[in-house]
């Protein structure tokens, strides 16, 4: 089933009206493949229509609802505020005043042109709308700081953290990220992620798609990365590293989802581990190297490990809460 | 010219530009009842709906003067409905910026009284109970694309999520509710035989 997922999205964005002519032909290819494809698609049409009327069936009293109405229209009333939980309240003071905070120093700082910081300090990740239209979403405790408007003929954005960006094409203005430790990447409209290690040593570029220019500060010229490529500058050992086929799971905190291509076991594991935050102890040796080919989305661990169990037929124990063991497997 | 003229409307929304509040009254009791519906399917609690509802229309009349429908006014207020319970997902909860599904999919934990309930519904009836069910972020999103024909990069610039991520919670909505077509299915002969026969197998 994990196969036709693709698939499965392409119809629902036919049923939509959603599709684009590739797309389009891609599904047709795909239907003529075999009479499971053409059932598969039969099914998800019924699905698509008969959830049509999906919904709840009000009778309201009319007369009271409209003198609700007509009660907040006189009193001027904004709408009702709901209660906010009160940590959640203290968040919103803590980072109203680190805006505030930010702002004064940013003033002062560089009192032309203007400027904002956002810091990320209690969301997981927090999404930053820059002037130009491009996205940020900032992880955990970076923080990010732009002009209010881009001037001038380049776009400077200083990133201190983890984040990922989708910026808006715009080859007349190219966009730089300017990280805090010295090393620069200049973009000219693209999907990726920088993430910088806190002691700074280290810089990662995950490139989704489109063109980047990663310059470490130490290391002039640079390297070009696009689509699938991933950087690393390590400052101690002063290497560049450049992965052509990168699985880009590192970018899973903000995609949702992990994919993987012909990926040897063990580092699925590893991505497995880093993003769900357990531990997974693969027991047959044999099976480190096996490659494995999937896309997991927003999955609970269980669920991946008992898709993966049932591709490579794993026995799945867990011993411990958090922890997981593969026992047994075949590799085909 | 608006393609959606209808002499009725035109009145009422003439009325109510003059602050006649029964031109008001008349839009409310035509209009109010639908987008009840429409607001539950994204923020399912019906004390909310009307709420917002309501609000709908009191930002209707406050803004009488500067009205500028391009749509039908049943599309108008349709859309400013959803926006507006778009915007209380946003202000109330952490939904906006969490990706992450921390809850176990309460579809998986409660399949199996759906399914002993399955055998006297409908195929229909079934699919309900279904989204219902689905994780929060999967229902809004499938909610959004099905219901409100929304696009997926409309969609992810409403709810500031990855299109990823909505490409996924989609594929996951629509496998969950073929699943429950199947299952049901399995129960009905009629329906297979429907769909033999559509198939012309």
């Amino acid at each position: 089933m994990q196969a036709n997922d693709d698939y499965i999205l392409l119809l629902s964005k036919q049923f939509s009206g959603d599709i684009s002519a590739g797309e389009s032909s891609a599904l047709r290819k795909w239907l003529a493949q075999s009479p499971e494809n053409e059932l598969l698609a039969a099914e998800l049409r019924q699905v698509w229509e008969k959830s049509g009327d999906y919904g709840k069936v009000f009778s309201p009293d009319l007369d009271a609802a409209f003198r609700q109405v007509q009660t907040r229209i006189n009193s001027g009333a904004r709408p009702r505020m709901k209660a906010i939980p009160v940590a959640q309240r203290l968040m919103r003071i803590a980072a109203a005043l680190a805006l505030l905070l930010s702002a004064v120093w940013a003033y002062r700082e560089f009192s032309t042109p203007p400027s904002n910081t956002v810091f990320s300090a209690g969301a997981d990740k927090q999404l930053v709308g820059l002037p130009d239209g491009s996205q940020v979403w900032l992880r955990k405790n970076g923080n990010i700081e732009y002009p209010t408007r881009f001037s001038g003929d380049e776009r400077h954005v200083k990133l201190k953290g983890e984040a990922y960006f989708e910026v808006v094409h715009d080859p007349a203005h190219p966009f730089f990220v300017d990280m805090s430790n010295g090393d620069v990447v200049k973009v000219l409209g693209t999907e990726f992620g920088v993430r910088m290690s806190s002691s700074e040593l280290q810089t990662d570029v995950f490139v989704r798609s489109g063109k980047v220019l990663f310059s470490p500060k130490m290391q002039p010229g640079g390297v070009v990365l696009t689509g699938r490529q991933k950087a690393s500058y390590d400052r101690a050992s002063t290497r560049l590293l450049v992965d052509k086929s990168a699985t880009l799971n590192e970018l899973a905190w903000q995609t949702g989802g992990l994919e993987f291509e012909s990926t040897p076991m063990e580092e699925v594991i590893a991505d497995l581990e880093t993003h769900y935050k357990v531990k997974i102890t693969l027991r047959n040796a044999s099976m480190r190297s096996c490659p494995h080919t999937a896309l997991h989305t927003t999955q609970p661990i269980e669920k991946v490990l008992e898709s993966l169990a049932l591709t490579h037929q794993f026995r799945v124990s867990n011993p411990a809460p958090g922890q997981y063991e593969l026992t047994g497997g075949t590799c085909q | 010219m608006n393609p959606h003229d209808d002499t009725k409307e035109q009145q009422w929304l003439a009325g109510l530009r003059a602050g006649d509040e029964s031109a008001l009254r008349h839009i409310f009791d035509h209009y109010y009842t639908n987008l009840l519906g429409d607001i539950y399917r994204i923020v399912p609690d019906e004390d909310t709906c009307q709420d917002i509802a309501q609000e709908v229309f009191v930002e209707l009349w406050r803004k009488r003067s500067e009205l500028d429908i391009h749509t039908s006014l049943r599309a108008y207020l349709r859309r400013a409905a959803v926006n507006r319970a778009l915007n209380h997902l946003k202000t109330s909860r952490r939904f906006v910026l969490d990706e992450s599904e921390h809850l176990i999919s309460s579809a998986d934990t409660s399949s199996r009284d759906i399914r002993n309930k399955e055998e006297q519904q409908t195929l229909e009836d079934a699919l309900h109970a279904a989204i219902r069910t689905l994780p929060e972020k999967c229902r809004l999103v499938f909610s959004l694309s099905r219901f409100e024909q929304m696009s997926h990069r409309e969609i992810s610039e409403q709810l500031g999520i990855s299109i990823k991520t909505i490409e996924n919670q989609i594929t996951k909505a629509m496998k969950v509710l073929r699943e429950t077509l199947v299952r049901h299915s399995d129960l009905s002969p009629a329906v297979i035989w429907a769909l033999n026969y559509w198939w012309g197998a």
